[in-house]
């Protein structure tokens, strides 16, 4: 067929139907674009026989197309062209019909019936049920459906039999009798009938959708067809659908379809085309209007019938989750691997094992967050910025090898301070000067005092406005001094002015004068927290070599300081605009000694060439807040002088650089190479970037052509840069940038999984536990093709967990499984939290790696179950100080047992984990509820909706927040998910948003200024609750108990499906449940040992293959 | 393999006329770049503000009830007043395929679905500076400039590199530092034009010599891997593409620069003026035509003494957040009145402003709190013949593209369609 095409004043074509099909699809024209397919009319490109089947998805989406598995009946029996006519053939009827057997409930319409009778006369007792209205199918015909009564009978997978014979029980056979969605669906051979609406009904399901326990709820069924012989599906994408459950249509019949049926399609919206099997996009879209119109309460209209909170909240759970499952199975990888780029970690650490190299973090060139993991290929995407960043890193990444070549033989050096030499002789500089300010203020204020005394004077204060105030009163008084008799001259006291003396009043003197008189001071110094010697600032030689360096610092504290005032911070002193200081913390440090007996403490940091050469030790503290304003003060209205002393310190030094380890496998290609006489320079050149080369891609050879064109490249540049060690970075750069470094390649074939060969084995399972490239002894074993020995496999798996760089797997995974990105997300109030800083937040997330570590080390006791509940915590001294635990010396973490009732042990009463859960300011908890039933219950609600109406009559009134909250479950968009949130949040309201302990909650009030401070008023906490559907607890030890032990394959399957998608690297799709069952199981056997699901994973086909 | 398949090329090659039946009443509508073209001396230029996390919704929205041109300014956009004749509040549109509550800026000028793509988690398109830059940045020695704080993803933005994405929907990158943008604008090359000649002859070797490799990783690659692959190969060619108009322009000094160095280290409202300033200085020496700024959120209001982070703020209630999230508009509009003083201040060779040849856009995905509808959108300049001085309500849910597509024509850029759009808004046209 010729088909002309007009748009916009000008004619295109001819095409056939199929290049318009593409066009469609790809925009060019679009439905309402007119088409001559007749060489007569003119009619819409839509009308053209044979466009509609793949019309736009995106203009089409109300129309007819849309239906796919309820609508199709129809288009099986009137001419409407689409595949659903190729799949319909009689044999398939037949077997289609049989595999239903006694199970059909259907309406089908008079031709469709004849249809039937003659097709499957074989079948006589095939049920089939006339509908005399002439309308088709199931698909949701408003005027026709039966109310609620008769759809409470329809069928289901497991009522089928009973059913079947009710069916022809009197006056039904003259109603619309629906046709359960599945039996159409199932026109494929050896379907698995699936259809869980109620949790109740279905057993074949596979794992993933059956109901694990009552007060789930009811979840979206999800159909796997991946494993099905279908010769019609076989060169499609093999989509799992997702169905929406079936009585939900009484909902959208009642509330909905009075206006959005076929007939009167209000607002272009027909509910009635809408098939509750989610299969396509545009599908997905149009259920997601239908949620987005509910949640926003656009609809029902006001003035029409409205649902019940109850139904609706249900409904819309349903349908939520449902879109979450569709959203899934339609991003489904299908098992497929996409070849993965090195992110950002695993960069990092590549560089570091070829050059010696650790590149800061915040050089690198980020991700991008699409929701999916960061080992993810085929999120992992690449552009010209990308290439030339890289391009760029990679030549940074060259120069810092250099440097670090140079400072090879460099001698090391010791640079001290010793602090009584210099922060206290400015101290006292800063006593004596105050001391005499004051006396002069003081000599003012009593001439003042006497002025203000006089007769003549009397009320000037007051019309002032400043009465006791004298500061303010010199502030304001400039222009109104005449009206002051014998007013004294603030000169004949040292000062220029009045406003000069209020000014620079010293509101920290008394503060220095304190620490000034304090013993030790000469031969040491107090660290102060606001004003004055608080910093005790390294400033080594400005050309002291890259490299690392140990930093020692001699210090005491005082026992009556706070635990929490125990704590160094090494950093480096960069002040940024606003005073806020940008270096800090680079590490905190555990000060145990006293004065008297100081401790020698010892830490090590790496200057890179960029790195600033300039260190500094301070008391732990907020980086940024109102310490002065929130604490300062009222401490010397109540001691006189401000913030208690803490820690003395009597030197710090920094040594170094230290000497290197073995050269990297660069230095090493360097040094089998030296300039020669024998040798040309140029093949000396040639056979450094070849060497590295294939270091850099992972053993594997270079294209000669390649190679050639580097030396070209190094020949170029050596015409400008002279020397052989300035030209040849440019070359090795752009091996640092080309694709077999910077991807995995994995060769591959479409449809037939490879087994991988053992050097690709190495590399995929050195990345996975390492992030990092496989080193010799893995690569050996491949070459000896050993790895895929099972024992040896195994016994590397041990290795390797056991290997410091394991760290970076553990981090990696937890990071990204526990959405612990939100730790990053709040600067904490530091009124309300003071002791949650940045070296806080630094160990309360190193804590929940450290806890994971553990597990995964741990030969016999490393249940993952620990994770809920353990009578253990893995700390350091500072988190140990956080949680009130004594007797944790030092800053490295270690297992502490926890004394009986301690709310600590496991995720629950961790730091992190709260914190995340609130906002900086006040524990959040719903967002602990949400995390905890993501991660721990593995029951995740959707992603908070866009558009739901918030609730905010409640706000700022005398309440506790489960008063406050309560209003969630008035509205049901907002009840279907906060009903199951809400409960278990409230569960952990004893912990505040830094992750302390309490039992009251302290209500916040408005001051004078608008801003919140702590009232007299409290409330005692209740964490008492039930889960959704679930059994009752009393308060957070039985909800953490029932967690423990009710919901452990819950949380082994959750952790199982992160360790998937982080492992393959692919998102977690319904192809891997098989995958993920068979990991469990194993896992379970071993109790679940946490080291066995790392095993699992690595045994696996799917590792094994691209 | 996602080939691009572009239209223009499509519809200029389409097949020659032939006899067909007459067509009776089908309406013509030109580009209005046919009209425009000839008379325009003086560029156009487009620039989209984006500011992630929304506005107060009780505050910053004029009532909906008081359109026209004489409506009242709300309390968020008073500080605007003196500018009221010279920009449009349009209310009513939104990005429908948006479900992304946090995400102010991903979709926002390109409407894309997240979910377009079968088989994959997140898919953008084309945005609508990007057009623009397609079709007027030959012209000037940068395609675009993205301009973006070092705010990261604390300020609802959600995921990108800038405001822009490019035509294959992946994110372009921006620069985050005034200094660096001052940098790279302004300051003149210091090697001679022989050096910087061979600087670009050794890219393109850089180049080839990747291509070299990357054709070899090419073989035996699954269809997959091979479209990952194929990310490399577009990149590459992309720079090759700038690369040849680094050449066209290498012969050109880099203009006079209009403003002295920037300081280091301005964060929130002093960076932000001190891009607005920079923005100025782009457009007026012709540097571009194109410039979008994902704009910081969380510096802003550190920089203005509020506790709260941004994503707080956005989900105001009474109280605290709301006034601060109050206060924040009233910042954002005083910074806007501000920038487009400069941009009325700043002449053409023919006397008119700098203002009245920019097309303005302001605004952002998320309306307020988790609501993705009605979008903030304020448009001003006179670079895309809008109408201007105007409070209008839109049908709810007009696609928010529609507006941009208005905007791309009224600047005479051949566009049909953008993003999700279903027509242009005439009301709009002046």
């Amino acid at each position: 067929m010729n088909i002309y095409i007009h748009k916009d004043g000008n004619n295109y074509g001819p095409y056939s139907v199929s290049q318009l099909r593409e066009f469609l699809a790809a925009r060019n024209f679009e439905g309402n674009d007119l088409a001559c397919y007749d060489g007569v009319n003119w009619v819409k490109l839509s009308e053209v026989p044979g466009i509609q089947q793949t019309s736009d998805p995106v203009l089409e989406q109300t129309t007819q197309n849309t239906r796919v598995s309820y609508a199709t009946t129809r288009s099986k029996i009137n001419v409407g062209p689409g595949r659903h006519v190729a799949k319909l053939t009689p044999k398939s009827n037949k077997k289609f019909f049989i595999l239903s057997g006694a199970a059909l409930a259907s309406i089908c319409i008079i031709g469709l019936l004849a249809y039937f009778l003659t097709a499957n006369n074989d079948e006589p007792e095939a049920p089939v049920v006339i509908s005399d209205n002439g309308l088709d199918d199931n698909s949701l015909s408003a005027k026709a459906s039966p109310k609620s009564e008769e759809l409470a009978h329809r069928p289901t997978a497991q009522k089928n039999d009973k059913l079947t014979s009710s069916l022809f029980e009197g006056d039904q056979l003259n109603s619309k009798v629906v046709f359960p969605e599945k039996h159409l669906d199932s026109d494929e051979p050896g379907a698995p009938v699936v259809h869980s609406d109620n949790g109740l009904d279905d057993n074949s399901l596979p794992a993933k959708a059956s109901p694990k326990s009552e007060e789930l709820a009811p979840r979206p069924t999800v159909q796997k067809n991946d494993k099905l012989p279908n010769a019609h599906l076989a060169s499609e994408k093999l989509t799992p659908r997702v169905v929406f459950p079936e009585k939900h249509l009484d909902f959208l019949d009642m509330y909905c379809m009075d206006c959005h049926n076929a007939d009167s399609q209000k607002g272009e919206v027909n509910l009635e085309s809408l098939s509750f099997t989610i299969q396509t996009i545009e599908q997905a879209e149009n259920w997601q209007k239908v949620l987005h119109v509910l949640n926003s309460k656009e609809m029902p209209p006001e003035n029409k019938t409205q649902p019940d909170e109850g139904l609706k909240a249900d409904f819309l759970d349903d349908l939520s989750q449902t879109m979450v499952s569709a959203r899934k199975a339609l991003s489904d990888s299908g098992g497929k691997i996409t070849m993965r780029r090195l992110n950002k970690r695993d960069y990092q650490n590549t560089i570091k094992s070829l050059l010696g190299v650790e590149l800061d973090k915040g050089i690198l060139p980020e991700d991008g967050n699409s929701g999916d993991f960061d080992t993810v290929g085929s999120s992992l995407f690449m552009s010209s910025d990308k290439f030339e960043q890289y391009l760029k890193l990679g030549r940074h990444a060259i120069d810092e090898f250099y440097e670090q070549r140079a400072a090879r033989g460099a001698k090391p050096f010791v640079y001290r301070v010793e602090p009584e030499k210099t922060l206290n002789v400015a101290l006292r500089q800063r006593v004596k000067r105050n001391d005499d300010y004051l006396k002069r203020f003081e000599a003012l204020d009593a001439e003042m005092d006497k002025t203000l005394a006089l007769p003549e004077n009397k009320g000037f204060e007051a019309r002032m406005g400043t009465k006791g105030n004298r500061g303010q009163l010199y502030r304001k008084i400039g222009s109104h001094l005449k009206k002051l008799k014998g007013a004294p001259n603030p000169k004949d006291f040292g000062f220029p002015n009045y406003g000069h003396a209020a000014k620079f009043f010293p509101q920290f003197a008394s503060y220095s004068k304190h620490y000034a008189s304090l013993p030790h001071n000469h031969t040491g110094t107090w660290i102060q927290l606001t004003s004055g010697s608080t910093m005790v600032v390294l400033n080594p030689p400005n050309d002291m070599p890259v490299g690392t360096y140990s930093v020692r610092i001699k210090a005491g504290v005082t026992n009556k300081a706070p635990e929490f005032r125990h704590f160094l911070e090494l950093g480096h002193p960069e002040t940024v605009p606003r005073g806020e200081l940008n270096g800090f913390p680079l590490k905190a440090l555990h000060v145990t000694g006293s004065p008297a007996k100081p401790q020698l403490i010892e830490t090590q940091v790496r200057v890179n060439k960029d790195t600033k050469r300039q260190f500094a030790i301070r008391e732990r503290q907020p980086a940024w807040g109102p310490l002065l304003k929130e604490f300062f003060n009222p401490l010397m209205n109540e001691n006189g002088y401000g913030h208690a002393p803490s820690i003395w310190v009597d030197w710090v030094e920094i040594e170094g650089p230290l000497p290197q380890g073995d050269p990297s496998p660069l230095e090493a290609i360097y040094v089998a190479n030296p300039a020669r006489r024998t040798t040309s320079e140029l093949q000396r050149v040639r056979n450094i970037l070849h060497q590295f080369a294939v270091q850099a891609f992972r053993k594997s050879e270079p294209r000669p052509a390649f190679i050639h064109s580097l030396v070209e490249v190094y020949k170029h540049r050596l015409a400008i840069d002279k020397e052989f060690d300035v030209a040849i970075r440019t070359p090795l750069s752009m091996i640092l940038a080309s694709p077999r470094f910077l991807f995995m390649k994995e060769s591959g074939q479409d449809g037939v999984p490879r087994a991988l060969d053992d050097l690709e084995l190495a590399v995929r399972l050195s990345f996975f536990l390492w992030s990092s490239p496989p080193d010799s002894q893995l690569l050996e074993l491949a070459k000896a093709k050993k790895l895929h020995d099972p024992v040896v496999l195994r016994g590397q798996v041990d290795r390797l967990i056991h290997d410091p760089r394991a760290h970076h797997f553990v981090s990696g995974l937890a990071h990204q499984w526990l959405d612990m990105k939100r730790l990053d997300f709040f600067q904490f109030d530091v009124g309300r939290h003071r002791e949650f800083d940045e070296s806080t937040r630094v160990v309360a997330r190193e804590e929940v790696y450290q806890s994971i570590l553990h597990l995964l080390r741990s030969k016999d006791h490393g249940q993952l179950q620990n994770l809920l509940k353990s009578d253990y915590v893995v700390v350091n001294g500072l988190m140990a100080a956080h949680y009130g635990l004594e007797g944790v010396v030092g800053d490295h973490y270690r297992k502490v047992s926890l004394p009986a009732g301690s709310p600590r042990g496991g995720f629950l009463g961790m730091a992190a984990i709260h914190a995340m859960g609130s906002d900086g300011i006040e524990s959040s908890p719903v967002e602990r509820g949400a995390w905890v039933l993501r991660h721990l219950l593995h029951n995740p609600p959707p992603p908070a909706p866009a558009n739901v109406p918030q609730i905010s009559r409640l706000e700022g009134k005398p309440l506790t927040k489960r008063q406050k909250l309560a209003a969630h479950m008035e509205e049901a968009q907002c009840a279907s998910c906060h009903r199951k949130m809400d409960p278990i949040g409230f569960g952990m309201e004893n912990f505040t948003a830094s992750g302390k302990w309490r039992s009251r909650e302290i209500l916040y009030t408005k001051n004078r200024k608008g801003q919140m401070t702590p009232s007299k008023t409290s409330f005692p906490i209740n964490t008492s609750g039930k889960l959704h559907n679930g059994p009752a607890f009393k308060d957070f030890f039985e909800l953490r108990e029932l967690i423990a032990s009710n919901y452990q394959d819950d949380f082994a399957r959750g952790f199982t499906e992160a360790l998937i998608e982080y492992g393959l690297g692919r998102p977690f799709g319904f192809t891997d449940d098989d995958l993920a069952s068979e990991i469990i199981a194993s896992a379970k056997s071993q109790n679940y040992q946490m080291a066995d699901f790392i095993h699992g994973l690595v045994r696996s086909n799917a590792f094994h293959s691209k | 393999m996602n080939t691009y398949f572009n239209r223009r090329t499509f519809l200029r090659g389409a097949g020659a006329l032939i006899a067909l039946p007459a067509l009776e009443s089908i309406g013509f509508r030109r580009f209005a770049s046919a009209a425009t073209k000839a008379a325009v001396a003086i560029p156009k230029r487009a620039v989209f503000m984006g500011i992630g996390f929304g506005v107060t919704k009780q505050t910053w929205y004029p009532d909906q009830k008081d359109t026209g041109t004489k409506y009242q300014l709300s309390e968020g956009l008073s500080p605007l007043a003196r500018h009221k004749q010279d920009f449009t509040i349009v209310q009513g549109c939104a990005n429908n395929y948006s479900n992304e509550a946090h995400w102010g800026s991903t979709f926002w000028l390109t409407g894309a679905n997240r979910y377009s793509v079968p088989g994959q988690n997140m898919a953008n398109s084309i945005s609508a500076d990007q057009v623009v830059a397609e079709q007027l940045g030959q012209q000037t020695r940068f395609t675009s400039i993205q301009l973006d704080s070092s705010d990261g993803s604390q300020s609802g933005h959600g995921p990108g590199a800038s405001l822009a994405w490019d035509k294959r929907g992946k994110p372009v990158a921006g620069y985050n530092d005034p200094l660096k943008t001052f940098h790279k604008l302004f300051s003149a090359e210091d090697l001679p034009l022989e050096q910087r000649q061979a600087a670009i002859d050794e890219k393109r070797s850089v180049l080839d010599a990747v291509l070299t490799e990357a054709n070899r990783v090419q073989r035996g690659l699954s269809r997959n891997d091979n479209n990952k692959l194929d990310e490399y190969f577009q990149g590459i060619r992309d720079i090759e593409t700038r690369l040849g108009k680094d050449e066209d322009w290498l012969d050109k000094p880099k203009p006079k620069a209009p403003l002295d160095e920037p300081p280091v280290g301005l964060k929130g409202r002093e960076e932000i003026e001190m891009m607005h300033n920079l923005i100025v200085a782009a457009l007026q020496t012709d540097s571009t035509r194109a410039l979008t700024y994902r704009m910081p959120g969380q510096s802003l209001l550190k920089s203005m003494d509020m506790k709260h982070s941004s994503h707080n703020v956005s989900h105001y209630s009474p109280g605290e957040r709301m006034e601060a999230s109050k206060a924040r508009d009233q910042m954002h509009s005083t910074l806007l009145a501000g920038f487009m003083d400069k941009l009325k201040a700043t002449k053409e060779a023919d006397g008119t402003s700098l203002f009245d040849h920019t097309s303005l856009a302001f605004g952002s995905n998320i309306s307020n709190i988790h609501y993705l509808d009605n979008c903030p959108t304020l448009l001003a300049g006179g670079g895309a013949n809008l109408k201007l001085g105007e409070h209008m309500v839109l049908p709810k849910d007009t696609p928010l593209c529609n507006v941009w597509l208005t905007l791309l024509q009224g600047m005479g850029i051949d566009a049909e369609r953008h993003g999700d759009s279903s027509g242009i808004v005439k009301e709009l046209q002046a």
